[in-house]
């Protein structure tokens, strides 16, 4: 008689417990992010797309021939006077040539970082940007140019 | 009730509305019951719309969640999205279905639910009946949600359904047994089935309501009524019926579009139903906690503001239950079948029996 007692206080004891940790997840702070609104602060090396700065570019063709997919595209024209870009190392390099067309197709891009790992210049690198979806395959290919044609 | 307010609209008509005099009494009663169904039905609704909202959110919350908070301020029109969405679904019937059982379940269901509703007692006024026999009256036809749930069991042509169904039907039928006992205890107190004389009984303050007039017997009646709905309206612990793991959804898993609907808001309804007779008959219904109403010290200027007080602290009462019970179900895991009998025939039965056996000596002493 006395264990049938018992049992029912300890049962509604252990209730009483129980709904005790969940209120205090009630109160607590919430772990939902609201993603439109509110954003994740991407860590420094994330790889997101790439993309390219037409004006530091000094058309050295690395990026075009180490891309392991093939997806960059490079056309570029002589100048007459050369400009000067300062590379990664603070040092002076002169740009023979205007980029004309720097493509970037996205949907062929594996993200793998090559391309940016050996420009001197810095001027292709990964950006932060991670929401590159977009309807058509068309918007997938990216172009940059200094000089419009 | 509906006496009054038909007079009460015969003399507005007799008053202001002269060329509306001819029209007999009759007709104003039948105007009045398509008014009073359709005002029960759009409360029940409503009530069962912001109960899925309310339950969505609070679980969100329980798991550090924030749960729906898009459509509309706070995401409080996300019922009405919901109910949209669910309108324009396939309404599908299975082929194994009876097809009569499998469409007319969900009406009976609701039929259970919504004439509940119609015995509550709001406040002071507001109410659609005043009956003599209220408590009894719920108890009866509170019933037709077992019907309903063993139809759409059996009529689903599933065996997930039927199994739902048969555990739904075992368990109600057996909880209703403490769930009588405890109204009985109340009756003993109150001396009448009359929900409104029962609440008036209530009346001056926190320690005139039946949970605290006879410690600790009648708290114990109000933990079993407690325990017991919950197992009345199918909520966790004792979600067996339509356990997930088990059973995929019980009695209503070939359901969908609106007759799912009808099964969702008939559920949550019942849960409000249950809450709303708990703070009834023991916590007082719409008599305010303190020993007199806030709005009564301005004397009857404020006697309209008054009942509208009265309607506040209902919902206040009948929503805290609500939301205990949604607290209880994001705490504990489901029952066994076994438990679940154990506990009523072993745990509430015969102590509630007892309970009121001392109700009883002690009403009887103090009379």
């Amino acid at each position: 008689m006395i264990d049938y007692f018992k049992a029912i206080v300890l049962g509604l004891w252990s209730v009483v417990v129980g709904m005790s940790v969940t209120m205090k997840y009630f109160f607590a702070k919430k772990v939902t992010l609201q993603y439109p609104d509110q954003r994740w602060e991407m860590p420094e090396r994330f790889r997101g797309m790439v993309k390219c700065d037409p004006d530091k570019c000094i058309s050295c063709l690395y990026c075009v021939n180490i891309c392991p997919v093939s997806c960059i595209t490079l056309e570029s024209v002589k100048v007459d006077v050369p400009a000067k870009v300062i590379n990664l190392e603070g040092k002076e390099m002169k740009r023979l040539k205007d980029v004309t067309n720097f493509e970037i197709d996205v949907a062929k891009c594996i993200f793998c970082g090559l391309c940016t790992e050996g420009c001197t210049t810095g001027a292709i690198f990964m950006s932060h940007d991670y929401e590159i979806s977009c309807y058509h395959r068309k918007d997938m290919v990216y172009q940059w140019a200094r000089k419009k044609e | 009730m509906l006496q009054e307010y038909i007079n009460l609209l015969q003399k507005f008509t007799v008053k202001y509305l002269t060329f509306l005099s001819f029209v007999p009494i009759e007709i104003w009663y039948i105007i009045f019951i398509f008014v009073a169904g359709a005002a029960v039905f759009g409360g029940a609704m409503l009530f069962a719309g912001l109960g899925s909202y309310a339950e969505r959110r609070v679980v969100g919350f329980f798991q550090s969640r924030l749960g729906p908070n898009r459509v509309g301020p706070q995401g409080i029109l996300q019922f009405m999205a919901d109910g949209i969405k669910l309108v324009m679904k396939e309404d599908l019937i299975p082929a194994a279905a009876d097809k009569i059982l499998f469409r007319a379940a969900p009406y009976l269901l609701f039929i259970g639910t919504l004439g509940v509703f119609a015995a509550l007692p709001f406040s002071k006024t507001i109410g659609i009946t005043n009956m003599n026999l209220g408590l009894l009256y719920i108890l009866a036809i509170s019933g037709f949600v077992v019907i309903g749930i063993l139809m759409a069991g059996w009529g689903s042509g599933n065996k997930w359904s039927l199994l739902g169904g048969m555990r739904s039907v075992a368990q109600i039928i057996s909880y209703e047994i403490p769930i009588g006992i405890c109204f009985l205890t109340v009756i003993m107190i109150a001396g009448t089935m009359n929900m409104n004389q029962i609440i008036d009984l209530q009346a001056g303050g926190i320690f005139r309501w039946f949970v605290f007039r006879y410690p600790p017997f009648t708290l114990i009646a109000f933990l079993i009524y407690y325990i017991a709905s919950l197992a009345e309206v199918n909520r966790t612990p004792f979600d067996i019926p339509e356990a997930e793991s088990e059973i995929v959804a019980g009695y209503h898993t070939e359901y969908s579009g609106m007759r799912f609907a009808m099964f969702y808001m008939g559920e949550y309804a019942n849960m409000f139903v249950v809450a709303a007779i708990a703070s009834i008959i023991f916590l007082g219904g719409w008599q305010s906690p303190l020993p007199f109403g806030i709005l009564n010290v301005f004397g009857d200027y404020y006697q309209l503001l008054a009942i509208f007080e009265g309607f506040c602290w209902f919902l206040a009462k009948a929503l805290f239950l609500v939301y205990i019970m949604m607290w209880l179900r994001w705490t504990l895991p489901r029952y066994r079948v076994d438990q679940l009998m154990e506990i009523c025939w072993k745990v509430l039965m015969p102590i509630s029996i007892i309970n009121m056996l001392l109700i009883g000596a002690w009403v009887l002493l103090v009379k």
